[in-house]
This record gives C-alpha cells, sequence and structure tokens, in this order.
C-alpha cells in the first residue's frame, strides 16, 4: 500500500486530519503515522491507536502492512 | 478464536502481571518493534513473562482476536492490553507506564 494511499484513505476517515505518512523501510509495509484530529479529543492512546488502525485492519490482517508506527494527537 | 487457545492465553497471562507477547525471546528478539518492547521493559527493572509467538501460530494469531489489537508485540497488566511498542513508548517517556506497573 503507498503512503498516498494511506495518506488518502485516513484523509477521508478524519476529514479535519493533518496527517503525514512515512514508508519507514522504503517496502511499502512498515508505515508511520502522524495524524492531528479533532476526533481524538478525550480519547485515550490506546482508543487513539485502534482508530487509526481500524482504517487499515484487513491490510494489518492480510500483512499487506506489516507494521504501523502511530502518533494520534489532537489538533490543538 | 476457539476456546483451548483463549484458556492457553489466560494460563500465560497468570504467570505474571506484567505480560509481553513478542517476537523471538528477550534476549533474542527477532523483530525490531518487539526489540523496542523489550528494552522499555528492561529499563524500568520489572520483571515481566513473555512468550515468543513465532514459535506458536495459534498463539500469533489468537492473540490478535483476545486484544482486539492486530500486531505484535502486545504488552499486558494484569490480564489487560496495555498496547503495542508504540504505547509503551509514549507511556515510557511520559512516566506513566513506570506508575502503572509498580501498583
Amino acid at each position: 500500500m503507498t503512503t498516498q494511499q494511506i495518506h488518502e484513505r485516513l484523509q477521508l476517515n478524519f476529514q479535519d486530519a493533518q496527517v503525514e505518512v512515512t514508508d519507514l523501510t522504503g517496502t511499502s509495509d512498515h508505515i508511520q503515522v502522524l495524524i492531528r484530529s479533532e476526533k481524538f479529543h478525550g480519547k485515550t492512546r490506546m482508543q487513539r491507536h485502534r482508530m487509526v488502525m481500524d482504517v487499515f485492519s484487513e491490510e494489518l490482517k492480510s500483512g499487506e502492512i506489516h507494521a504501523l508506527t502511530i502518533q494520534a494527537e489532537t489538533l490543538n | 478464536m476457539t476456546e483451548q487457545v483463549q484458556k492457553r492465553i489466560e494460563d500465560l497471562l497468570s504467570q505474571n502481571d506484567l505480560f509481553l507477547f513478542m517476537k523471538g525471546t528477550p534476549d533474542f528478539p527477532m523483530c525490531g518493534f518487539s526489540a523496542r518492547a523489550v528494552a522499555i521493559l528492561k529499563e524500568t527493572g520489572v520483571t515481566f513473562g513473555s512468550f515468543n509467538v513465532l514459535e506458536d501460530a495459534e498463539i500469533r494469531e489468537g492473540i490478535k482476536a483476545f486484544g482486539n489489537w492486530p500486531t505484535i508485540p502486545q504488552l499486558y497488566f494484569k490480564k489487560e492490553l496495555i498496547g503495542g511498542s508504540d504505547i509503551m513508548m509514549e507511556m515510557y517517556q511520559a512516566g506513566e507506564l513506570q506508575t502503572l506497573i509498580k501498583q
């Protein structure tokens, strides 16, 4: 999955989000996501990570995305 | 996930309050994220149990369903999922992991 596709899907799911996607290893399966959205307001770290991982549940299950490093913060 | 696998996981989790499902072993981690998780736990100095999911496909898949978390490593404290290596790092840097596991 390309960083572009990941970026688009995140933007779709988090309309207000500022998103940065980095391919950590150049193999399109070790991805780092930095995302800021008001949807994370009042959510625990666990909930925030789950919200992002849920967007890629199929790819994580299939292994298309092997590792997803997430930093999820609110906008302000 | 079968009941039998769930039972196996619960037995493992009762071995130690702090329990890490990982790829490889604490002395020989086989994946960068598992290595990072072990390093964090070693920094805290607290003893922990661990299980090498590479040696057991049933547990490797079962734990993902058990924790409703799609990746490995997974850290559990008192049978509750704390998170993967990202959350462990964030909590460690904020000092939250240390206070939590010393309860």
